[in-house]
């Protein structure tokens, strides 16, 4: 792809090539082992299966390897038989107020995951659609192939910003805007009391597969003082007073990763692949973890 | 010692506890956004009982540190040595000072003020000079109690009715400050103070409204001469228009009384008849306000009306003379012998032994005729419009010669007349005051007439008596003074041994960084929203 990225989300292209490259094949198998998906081969050139020859990238299959172009280049050359009009994916992105607080790099690791993710997927020819919530859906892009798709993609998210105040996170509003069968990922800190349970459950049961990324702030149990403080939830406006101590930051951090372990419980459980992330991990570690493990 | 320069900025440490309570309150009405509530809630407490025992944010104390370096040195803290201050006091004795406000002059106020200020000062050495008299001895102050400087001041002060004498400021002692004590009335005095290096002013006074009497003035009637002719003048100064009533007295007598209206700043005359040969002698005549105003010394004037001199004639006159000396209306030839003369007449060579001046008549049986012009010299003042033709005069050979005399009428080198200042003022007249050509003509008498008025000095015929006093001195009311910009800095700075301030300002600064590179650090911790 070319050099189209810029702004507030200013990923190197370099390595999503190179990570594209190597998730490709991993994401082809994913997505072939998945059942009720299809892939389907669209002829290029009215009709002719066979394309030409490409340099080998990791993933292709041995027998793709034409050897005698190989030996004359003395580089492996695979054959190159169809553009692929690929599995369908839906990244859903949560742009509710929580997503903003308690710091900035939490918004900015979650647009880098989903503008990541747009990017593999449309280097492999899949066709990726792009759903941004809270209480209800925020921005919608239907699902596309190829370069001018992650244009369309990155632009939305590269002028996205998350609720001041205010909203919710209602996963499940998202599902008028997919209509078809496809892979979901979704994007969110799942910081609800059912940890967005209602919605998974309703895109499982719509026969969805299902990626959660759990994205988290560092710092979400820390205060900048200690003594009496007033906490305002930035979703509900609640309010509540605590006495700051080690003692009370303790027993956040710890409701946080019981929190995160009821998710994972209950995503290995649907077969929901799910990855917790923090912002201070690097949003391509995230991803290769994310994508080895499937 | 230790001082502060302007204490009342002490009292800005009342709002310390304004920055306990901001910081302790501030931390529980501002509410941190976080992303759900959900994972404190295990930590939620009885926000009535947490707030009893909350801890104020430890950053008040820093602040409130600097907020009292601040206050303390706006307060400016000084180490003061003690070391005897010299103060040259110029003291404003002029007639304003006498000035009444409420039960008290303005003098006493004032010197009330400035022994205040002088012992207020640890050590101190004061000289006070006075302005209105440059040759007064100044008075010098350095040790006893207040009650003895008061004294020496009281005694010392001395309100003169002259003009001010101010010292140029180059004349000024250099050493120590100077001190100048005034009522703010006199312009030419606030005009000195701007240009002269005072350190220190002791004004006092705010009285405004003043009338006074100017002149009194009487003459001699043109129809009559016991009828005297008089003229009042008032000024009045203020701000306000006054109703002020004044007599005219002699001894016990009232002459006259009116009642004025006077305006800021208006001169108004009043003009009167007075028949004095009905008051009884050697009475002063006076005009005066009946109620006194806030300077009663310019509230009176008077004066002594002389209406005949009294005068003695001794030895043989001619008829003549006689005649022209009793046709005078301001002789009085009558005093009894044991009486004092003011005016000797002597005909003859007699010497007198009465005190008085002298208008001698010399006599002789064989006169001469003037056969030259008689001129009269310098020393014959008015008496030179007089002409004499030589063929009317006659004239005596003199016997002598007085002493130290010096001719008043010559003809040719013939003295007809002579003056002699010493010891009695004496004039001797060689005309023969019997000559037949002179004795029937009208300068005869005026001749004689003008010659007592040249022996007694003053023209008694044309008499015009004045009392009167200078009109800008009864101007009491307190001009703006335009303060020099060292007032009161430039002495003190004499004694400081060690002014703090600067040290004060410099630390707040340094403080006031670490405040803010504490709240900076604060700030970016997470649990707020870092744009």
């Amino acid at each position: 792809m070319a050099q189209i990225l810029d702004g507030q989300l200013n990923l190197n292209e370099a390595e999503l090539e190179a990570l594209a490259r190597v998730a490709k094949p991993k994401l082809y198998k994913h997505t072939a082992n998945i059942s009720g998906f299809y892939r389907s081969r669209t002829l290029i050139n009215g009709g002719n299966d066979y394309a030409g020859l490409r340099e080998y990238s990791p993933g292709d299959e041995v027998r793709a390897i034409n050897w005698r172009a190989s030996a004359r280049s003395r580089q492996f050359q695979v054959h190159q038989y169809q553009q692929e009009r690929g599995a369908r994916w839906f990244i859903c992105l949560d742009a509710s107020a929580s997503m903003g607080v308690p710091e900035r790099h939490k918004w900015q690791l979650a647009l880098e995951l989903g503008d990541a993710f747009a990017y593999i997927l449309l280097a492999g020819g899949n066709q990726v659609g792009l759903v941004t919530f809270n209480e209800k859906v925020h921005d919608y892009c239907p699902l596309g192939p190829g370069r001018h798709q992650y244009k369309k993609i990155h632009q939305v998210l590269q002028q996205l910003q998350p609720k001041d105040k205010g909203g919710n996170s209602l996963l499940h509003s998202c599902l008028s805007h997919i209509k078809q069968q496809a892979s979901i990922i979704v994007i969110s800190d799942f910081l609800q009391s059912d940890f967005m349970k209602h919605g998974l459950d309703r895109f499982c049961k719509s026969g969805h597969h299902l990626h959660a990324m759990q994205v988290i702030s560092q710092h979400e149990s820390e205060l900048s003082a200690d003594g009496l403080l007033t906490l305002s939830d930035i979703e509900t406006g609640e309010t509540m007073t605590i006495e700051s101590t080690a003692q009370t930051h303790a027993l956040a951090e710890h409701w946080l990763q019981q929190q995160s372990q009821e998710l994972q419980t209950y995503c290995s459980e649907h077969r929901i692949n799910y990855s917790f992330s923090s912002t201070n991990q690097h949003w391509k570690d995230i991803l290769v973890k994310h994508i080895s493990n499937l | 010692m230790f001082i502060w320069s302007s204490p009342l900025w002490l009292l800005a440490l009342a709002v310390l506890p304004l920055i306990w309570w901001l910081h302790r309150f501030q931390a529980q009405s501002t509410a941190i956004p976080v992303s759900s509530l959900l994972y404190w809630k295990s930590s939620e407490a009885d926000a009535k009982a947490l707030k009893r025992g909350a801890k104020t944010d430890p950053l008040w104390l820093l602040r409130a540190l600097i907020a009292s370096l601040l206050i303390f040195s706006a307060a400016e803290p000084l180490w003061v040595e003690n070391a005897q201050r010299n103060i040259q006091v110029w003291f404003d004795d002029s007639f304003s000072m006498q000035t009444m406000e409420n039960d008290t002059d303005r003098t006493e106020l004032a010197l009330d003020e400035l022994l205040t200020r002088l012992k207020s000062l640890e050590a101190v050495q004061a000289k006070i000079y006075s302005l209105s008299d440059p040759v007064y001895t100044p008075l010098l102050l350095e040790t006893g109690s207040e009650a003895l400087w008061k004294n020496k001041l009281n005694s010392w002060v001395k309100i003169r009715s002259t003009e001010m004498f101010v010292p140029l400021a180059s004349q000024l002692p250099t050493e120590g400050e100077h001190w100048l004590v005034t009522d703010g009335a006199d312009q030419e005095l606030n005009d000195w103070l701007t240009t002269s290096p005072i350190h220190q002013l002791v004004q006092v006074g705010q009285a405004t409204g003043n009338s006074a009497i100017t002149l009194l003035s009487i003459r001699p009637g043109l129809k009559e001469s016991r009828i005297w002719n008089g003229l009042i003048q008032l000024n009045h100064y203020g701000l306000k228009p006054v109703e002020r009533t004044l007599e005219l007295i002699s001894g016990n007598h009232r002459l006259n009384q009116w009642t004025v209206t006077l305006k800021p700043e208006q001169i108004r005359y009043i003009d009167f008849d007075v028949d004095l040969g009905a008051l009884p002698e050697e009475q002063q005549l006076i005009v005066r306000f009946i109620n006194p105003d806030a300077l009663p010394q310019d509230d009176q004037l008077g004066l002594l009306p002389i209406i005949q001199v009294p005068t003695r004639i001794q030895g043989s006159c001619p008829q003549p003379l006689i005649a022209a000396i009793n046709t005078h209306p301001f002789l009085n030839t009558g005093i009894p012998g044991s009486s004092k003369a003011e005016l000797n007449i002597i005909c003859g060579d007699e010497v007198s032994n009465q005190q008085g001046k002298v208008l001698r008549f010399h006599q002789s049986s064989q006169p001469e005729k003037v056969d030259s012009a008689a001129v009269w010299l310098e020393s014959a003042g008015e008496l030179e419009n007089l002409f004499l033709q030589q063929g009317w005069l006659g004239y005596i050979e003199k016997n002598h010669k007085p002493i130290n005399s010096y001719p008043v009428l010559v003809a040719d080198k013939t003295s007809l007349i002579t003056l002699t200042e010493s010891p009695q003022r004496t004039l001797d007249c060689y005309l023969d005051m019997n000559w037949p050509d002179f004795i029937h003509r009208p300068e005869y008498p005026v001749l004689v007439a003008g010659l007592i008025d040249r022996v007694l000095g003053n023209a008694i015929l044309d008499n015009i008596l004045t009392a009167e006093r200078v009109a800008s001195e009864s101007r009491i009311k307190p001009l703006p003074i335009k303060q020099p910009v060292s007032i009161d800095s430039v002495g003190r700075s004499q004694s400081i041994a060690f002014d703090f301030t600067p040290y004060l300002i410099i630390v707040a600064i340094i403080l006031l960084l670490v405040d803010g590179w504490l709240s900076r650090k604060k700030h970016l911790q997470p649990g707020k929203i870092v744009p």
